[in-house]
């Protein structure tokens, strides 16, 4: 339904001289979801969220926010987009309020609301103690937070966040994580489209999820339906030496493949069908002797994202 | 009431002269918790004038006529704090492209000319306070000026010249993201005012540095400087006009034209 798309992007192509980063990218990205975008380095992740966000012009194509293009109605489009890009882009001599206020009038709103909004952001992400301090002197987690504060002064209904966790510690990245749950529930339907290299936060955050690689989105779906996808439950074998595990792969019936990095380890996505359960079985009484450890797990988004941004995976369109 | 709705009711286009306003005193408070961009500068001007008149002053009463050999030199004081000191211009600008600040401000008011305007007036502003507190320095040292009409007017030609040096830098800014490469701007004009009369007048030079000072456009700046200084003919003001109109509209020019180079490279 038209309604409840918050973003709109068809055929969307960016190419710098010969380089293609983004390929005819068509993606519909619902309103009041969290949208995570996933791929490994250069799949044009930061491209695609730059060119949302109006911060970068499409080669072709077009991206429509909330019924505005960002290249023919680009202003109307910024107001509606709040920014929280991959480092934090803040001045590191101001303070959080400082940064806020001035963000207000940029924005437009008066000196006074400006100062209003940012009393109210200060307050909603706990700010208070150091809403004086200079940037350059909070944390890391408190850094972001001010980004994402930053980000949501002109109340936008779309938040774009580049990899807003990296160089978090854990326990931040934890509370920061709330912090995203917490604003794409409160107030109206609000969406956030989040990209990130983190598999766990996109995990924990994803309402959806768009695999990008080589500048093409490759699946696009919930974390369960992509799970599925990959299959219903995941076989992982460990055997005694590197040599067993290449004789279990040479003649595995089963499409078994190897674990990167692990020289004595082995997996299968199994399907729902018996036939490749019973081929499994075979290989693995056939390997009976070598075998050290045998798991049953369901697939997670690691599995997804080994299955779908390697680069044996046909690219997918989706209808703009 | 949705939040796209809500959002658009909440902001209005911001006025350029509010937002303009508002940069200028969010990169004044940059500056001036930047120590080492407004320390330095007058630092070195204060250093040049302290070793330049101690050292020189008694060889200056041969040609200068009867002229204070600290009012001689101070234009040339002045431009080189002017040089160093508006180049800061370009370093904020560099600061803000890398960490990605401008183009978060961009995103949010439509267009960057405000920041950049907000940070050429604020640069201009703190070289101004450099420059007042050279002359304070120089009178410390024994400079008395001979009307001082005559010193604030020297003062408005090295900064109308830091407006130029200002927007040289901020266009270096933009177009390279790299506030190493703005320090060039800097170096420039800082390398050229040596060779000007730097001493002593132009026609008491001799040979290639004569001829290098002849047509050194600086030159011309610095020897208005000196007779609006001391009130005496201003036979280098017509050249010293043209010369400081012709670097202003070639540093917009250098600004327009990295800003273009950047929005089409978008």
């Amino acid at each position: 339904m038209v309604n409840d798309i918050s973003v709109c992007v068809a055929g969307l192509t960016k190419r710098y001289g010969e380089r293609t980063v983004l390929d005819d990218v068509s993606l519909e990205i619902r309103r009041g979801g969290r949208t995570v975008v996933l791929g490994p380095n250069g799949a044009g992740k930061s491209t695609l969220l730059e060119i949302v966000s109006t911060l970068r012009t499409p080669t072709a194509g077009s991206v429509v926010v909330e019924g505005h293009d960002v290249v023919a109605d680009a202003r109307a489009a910024r107001r509606l987009i709040g920014l929280a890009p991959q480092s934090n882009a803040l001045d590191p001599l101001a303070t959080p309020l400082e940064v806020l206020e001035f963000q207000g009038v940029v924005l437009g709103l008066g000196k006074r609301a400006a100062r209003r909004r940012s009393g109210e952001l200060v307050e909603l992400f706990g700010l208070g103690e150091r809403q004086d301090t200079r940037i350059a002197k909070l944390s890391g987690g408190t850094r972001r937070k001010v980004d994402l504060a930053v980000a949501l002064v002109g109340k936008p209904s779309l938040i774009v966040l580049d990899e807003p966790t990296t160089g978090l510690d854990p326990l931040a990245r934890i509370g920061f994580w709330a912090e995203l749950k917490r604003l794409s529930s409160e107030g109206g339907p609000r969406t956030l489209l989040i990209s990130t290299q983190d598999l766990h936060e996109a995990e924990v955050l994803a309402t959806d999820i768009v695999v990008l690689r080589e500048g093409g989105v490759v699946a696009h779906d919930s974390p369960d339906a992509l799970k599925s996808r990959v299959g219903a439950r995941i076989l992982t074998l460990t055997l005694d030496t590197p040599e067993s595990t290449h004789d279990l792969l040479d003649a595995a019936g089963a499409g078994f493949v190897a674990e990167p990095d692990q020289p004595t380890t082995v997996r299968l996505a199994l399907p729902g069908d018996p036939a490749v359960l019973r081929a499994a079985l075979d290989d693995i009484g056939a390997a009976a002797s070598s075998v050290e450890e045998l798991r049953l797990t369901g697939p997670s988004l690691d599995d997804v994202f080994a299955a779908l941004a390697t680069p044996t995976t046909p690219l997918e369109k989706e209808p703009a | 009431m949705t939040a796209a709705a809500a959002s658009t009711a909440s902001t209005r286009r911001a006025g350029t002269l509010a937002v303009t306003t508002a940069a200028t005193e969010r990169a004044l408070r940059t500056v001036f918790r930047s120590p080492a961009l407004w320390i330095s500068p007058l630092a070195q001007s204060l250093f040049f004038l302290l070793i330049y008149s101690g050292q020189l002053s008694n060889v200056g009463t041969g040609y200068l006529d009867g002229q204070a050999f600290i009012a001689f030199l101070l234009p040339l004081i002045l431009l080189t704090g002017v040089a160093t000191g508006a180049g800061a211009a370009g370093t904020l600008t560099s600061n803000d492209l890398t960490s990605g600040y401008l183009d978060r401000l961009r995103m949010a008011h439509g267009t960057v000319t405000p920041f950049l305007t907000g940070t050429v007036l604020a640069t201009l502003v703190a070289v101004t306070v450099q420059a007042l507190l050279t002359i304070g320095g120089a009178m410390i040292a024994g400079y008395r000026p001979n009307a001082w009409t005559g010193t604030l007017g020297m003062l408005a030609v090295m900064l109308i010249l830091g407006v130029s040096v200002a927007l040289c830098s901020v266009a270096v800014a933009v177009r390279t993201s790299s506030s190493s490469s703005t320090g060039l701007v800097t170096l420039g004009f800082f390398g050229l005012s040596f060779f000007t009369g730097v001493f002593a007048p132009v026609d008491e030079l001799s040979g290639w540095m004569r001829a290098i000072a002849t047509v050194n456009p600086l030159t011309y700046i610095i020897e208005a400087a000196r007779q609006i200084e001391s009130g005496s003919a201003l036979t280098a003001g017509p050249v010293a006009a043209l010369i400081l109109t012709t670097l202003v509209a070639a540093g917009f020019a250098c600004c327009g034209l990295a800003l273009d180079h950047a929005r089409r490279n978008r």
